[in-house]
């Protein structure tokens, strides 16, 4: 396809004008503009306030004669037209229309509000959630570089002492780190290294612990086993979380609610089959 | 069984429905229970300086463009989250988090369509069940064309179907997601451990259109901000540096950050008012007080220069969006405005002419991704940067239509968005990690941008430093005792002597090595010319740069395409050197910057076409040499 021929088939003018021609033979298959449904379109006086109402509220000023006739005119021409567009059964399987009417149901059906937790509730939620409230185990050591694959002889001689190993020969690198979480020791070192630290053994010296700089002897001064955070400082993530399973918990009641009125009945053997065998 | 879109459905639903807008939180409660934040004095400072990683450009489901695009759950609250580390759900499904917790972030949502986003999310406003409205939320992009095409017109024009005849209703509702934008900054901001700035976008489009835009960032240093923002409905870029000077005083203190200057069209460093009116001497002092930084690269491409436009480089064909622009083009191509290099050779040449230089500008890199997934570069994991408009592989590798493309007014063969990438990180040298130090990082231009990754890059410039001063223990404190850091201002060179650059880079841990180390001077010659010339001063693997063509030999690092893995002995994890400009003339006005380019990895793109399993692109790179950019160090005579 050439490229003005490709960008034609996207123009949605295109597209508008071929649904046009489509719906325009189905117009006329179904008997034309005579044998279409017909009737009384009433204009009530709530109609007309309604119009002006949302007129004003875009311009901030009520309508003038003509702009009123105007816009009863349209609605007038608009109801028609969903009229004619309703006979011919256009809403079927638009599943524009299909998600609209969905959305507004669902949205009717829930309507309750999501209650504030209070503050035994949040307390009782962070007690039932402690996994999710949880600081990571942190390390805390010393560590020098070395660069190349190997621990020169003179830094290799201490592994497993207290002793002052050599300088480093590479430099850029924190030779400390304070309670680093695994994420912080990915972000210095990379994964390898974070993984290598998992019970490597405290108070001396040890390696060669490899990284993308090359090799390390690491000293861990301390380790911290994950701990739960205290209710105080964890409140506004356990806020956070309860209301957002409550908001959840509401929309499945509600859908819960809907379906106990229906019955489902499966009449594609294809599909029961499918689901029986929990294939695709 | 109730499926997960319907769950999904009906309790986002219930989310709009009754209960507040913003998320539950203490600020309209009792006092907060948490432990009082640290003070910020408390807080260790280190002199010698830390390098920290952030993202200045991110949009979140405020930006009315984002939430078209389909970001609805990812708000400022939730970008927050994302940039220390926490996992967050994805615009189209799944999860994601970023491989190490980010140092600092703004969440930078346009200025123009704050109210309208209120307006049409929020159940309570009177413009909720408007049909704008819904098609709005229903993510009909006609609208997304229709709102930001009113900025296109002259005089702008707010969308009548949300707004109203004069758009007011759209300017009452700002209020609210102004103030949960600064509430999300001031809850997240956590001194020491992460910093949050209140930011927005000022977004005005370039009157030729095509895609244009003329984008400032607006980044704040503390909780004092104006009382509302200023976006492109309000007036052009000058007059946004205008209302940030007259309204943002006392404790507020401001920087802007253009970006893009490829999508300028030029007007940018063309020398003029954004409109083609000529500078005027205030609105010239407006920009050197508050265009601080520029942002290098990002998602829309690569900014800082392109073979044959000014230079010869041939490491700036990076990532770049367009080509150059034939005789009389301007639109949809790069001109000779259109790059961050080019336009630090015109500062000079209105330093030189003017005494002033508006083209002073440091570096960052950004992602402006619309996911609300603050620095998410990845290569390996990118998932698109505008919603679900291109959440499908094939959509991004160009070969299905891409409805923001096609919306912008770039379809078909015109539509570059398969050149775009996951954008880039911003890196600055301060003394801590707080607002203050961050900021004032920023604000003094001592900073860096990388096209994604982490890698760190440092440049001191001074006179008098012998050929092996970066190496030992003392160079930094030499580089500031003796010295100014990238971003600084040397002159008045001793007589016979050079300027020296201590420049020094280290590899991201999580990315690949480092290939080589350059320096990029521009200079005005005696007689008006602006030049420029890349060195190469540290090469990996025991190379040197050539004393001719001032370039490293390959160190031969190669990409296996079938699994994307790389050459594991090839490459440097720090690359450092002092170089002396060899051909210093005292009389010049000069820039140096410092770029460092890595080992060659897979790009997104190799990625989505294994994903999709579909064949890759064959115009578009298969890998891609991922670099950081330092500030400039300029001299004036």
């Amino acid at each position: 396809m050439t490229g003005r021929w490709r960008r034609l088939v996207r123009e949605p003018l295109v597209h508008f004008f071929a649904a046009g021609a489509l719906l325009f033979v189905l117009y006329t298959a179904v008997g034309g503009p005579e044998q279409a449904s017909s009737g009384e379109v009433v204009v009530d006086q709530a109609r007309v306030e309604a119009l002006r109402a949302g007129f004003e509220r875009l311009r901030s000023r009520p309508p003038n004669h003509e702009e009123l006739q105007a816009l009863v005119d349209a609605w007038v021409e608009e109801e028609i037209l969903v009229r004619e567009a309703r006979a011919l059964g256009l809403q079927q399987g638009d599943t524009l229309i299909r998600r609209r009417l969905a959305q507004k149901m669902a949205w009717i059906t829930q309507g309750t509000d999501v209650e504030r937790p209070t503050e035994d509730e949040l307390r009782a939620w962070w007690a039932d959630h402690p996994t999710d409230y949880t600081a990571p185990a942190t390390v805390s050591l010393r560590q020098v570089a070395y660069g190349g694959e190997t621990l020169p002889p003179s830094a290799a001689a201490v592994v497993g002492s207290t002793a002052v190993p050599p300088a480093a020969t590479v430099e850029g690198l924190p030779a400390v780190l304070q309670d680093a979480d695994s994420a912080g020791l990915v972000a210095t070192f990379g994964e390898d290294f974070a993984t290598r630290l998992d019970g490597l053994p405290t108070g001396t010296w040890q390696g060669p612990i490899r990284s993308p700089f090359g090799v390390h002897l690491v000293l861990v001064t301390e380790r911290a086993a994950p701990e739960v955070v205290p209710f105080a400082q964890a409140r506004p993530h356990v806020l956070r979380d309860l209301s957002d399973a409550r908001t959840a918990a509401a929309g499945e009641a509600a859908m819960a609610r809907l379906r106990e009125r229906y019955e489902v009945r499966v009449t594609s053997d294809a599909y029961a089959r499918t689901v029986a065998e929990g294939t695709p | 069984m109730t499926t997960r879109r319907e769950l999904w459905l009906l309790a986002l639903i219930g989310a709009w429905g009754c209960t507040p807008k913003q998320p539950m939180t203490d600020a309209d409660e009792a006092p907060a229970v948490a432990e009082a934040p640290e003070p910020e004095a408390t807080i260790e400072k280190s002199p010698l300086k830390n390098a920290y990683f952030g993202e200045l450009h991110i949009h979140t489901a405020y930006s009315l463009d984002a939430y078209i695009f389909g970001t609805h759950d990812n708000d400022p609250f939730v970008a927050y989250r994302f940039a220390k580390g926490e996992e967050v759900d994805m615009p189209g499904g799944g999860r994601k988090k970023l491989v190490a917790p980010l140092d600092f972030a703004a969440v930078t949502d346009h200025a123009e369509a704050l109210g309208e986003y209120e307006l049409c999310t929020n159940p309570e406003s009177s413009m909720y069940s408007s049909e704008a409205c819904e098609g709005i939320r229903g993510g009909d992009m006609g609208f997304f064309e229709k709102i930001f095409a009113g900025l296109a017109t002259t005089p702008t024009k707010r969308e009548v179907a949300i707004c109203g005849e004069d758009g007011q209703a759209c300017v009452d509702a700002i209020s609210g997601p102004w103030g949960r934008i600064q509430q999300a900054a001031n809850e997240a901001n956590d001194p020491g451990n992460f910093t949050a700035f209140v930011a927005w976008e000022y977004s005005s489009n370039a009157p030729e259109g095509g895609g244009g835009m003329m984008h400032r960032n607006v980044i704040f240093r503390s909780a004092a901000v104006p009382d509302t923002v200023f976006s492109a409905f309000d007036g052009m870029g000058e007059d946004l540096h205008a209302f940030l000077e007259e309204n943002c005083t006392g404790d507020c203190q401001v920087l802007t950050i253009p970006h893009n200057p490829n999508f300028y069209w030029g007007r940018l460093y063309w020398g003029k008012n954004s409109d083609g009116s000529e500078w005027t001497e205030e609105g010239l002092a407006r920009r050197v007080k508050l265009d601080r930084l520029v942002e290098i690269m990002q998602v829309k491409g690569n900014s800082e220069c392109q073979k044959g436009i000014g230079t010869t480089d041939e490491d700036c064909n990076f990532e770049l969006v367009f080509d150059k622009c034939a005789p009389g083009e301007n639109v949809g191509c790069s001109n000779d405005y259109a790059f961050v290099r080019n336009g630090l050779k015109l500062g000079l040449e209105h330093q030189a002419s003017r005494g002033v230089n508006p083209f002073k500008q440091g570096i960052i890199g950004s992602t402006d991704n619309h996911n609300g997934t603050p620095s998410d570069t990845k290569e390996d994991e990118f998932r698109g940067h505008y919603g679900t408009n291109d959440m499908d592989p094939e959509v991004r590798l160009g070969l299905k239509a891409n409805p923001t493309a096609e919306a912008m007014g770039m379809s078909g063969d015109d539509d570059p968005t398969k050149l775009y990438n996951p954008g880039g990180i911003a890196g600055v040298w301060a003394e801590a990690n707080t607002r203050e130090s961050i900021w004032d990082a920023l604000h003094r231009k001592e900073t860096f941008g990388t096209s994604g990754t982490r890698t760190k890059i440092r440049l001191f410039g001074g006179f008098g430093w012998p050929a092996d001063a970066h190496a030992g223990e003392g160079w930094v404190k030499r580089g500031y005792d003796e010295g100014v850091p990238q971003g600084g201002d040397l002159s008045a060179a001793p007589e016979g002597q050079a300027p020296s650059f201590m420049v020094w880079s280290m590899r991201d841990p999580n990315s690949a090595p480092l290939a080589r180390l350059q320096i990029i001077k521009g200079w005005r010659t005696a007689d008006g010319e602006l030049e420029e010339q890349t060195f190469d001063v540290a090469c990996s693997d025991g190379g040197t740069p050539d004393p001719s063509t001032h370039r490293c030999p390959d160190n031969g690092a190669t990409v296996n395409l079938e699994d994307c893995s790389i050459s594991q002995d090839k490459g440097a994890s720090t690359l450092a050197t002092t170089w002396t400009d060899p051909d210093f003339d005292a009389a010049q006005h000069a820039f140096y910057y410092a770029r460092v380019l890595e080992n060659p990895v897979c790009r997104w793109s190799m990625y989505d076409a294994m994903k999709a399993g579909v064949e890759h692109p064959a115009d578009l790179p298969k890998t891609i040499r991922e670099r950081a950019w330092s500030s400039p160090i300029w001299y004036t005579p």
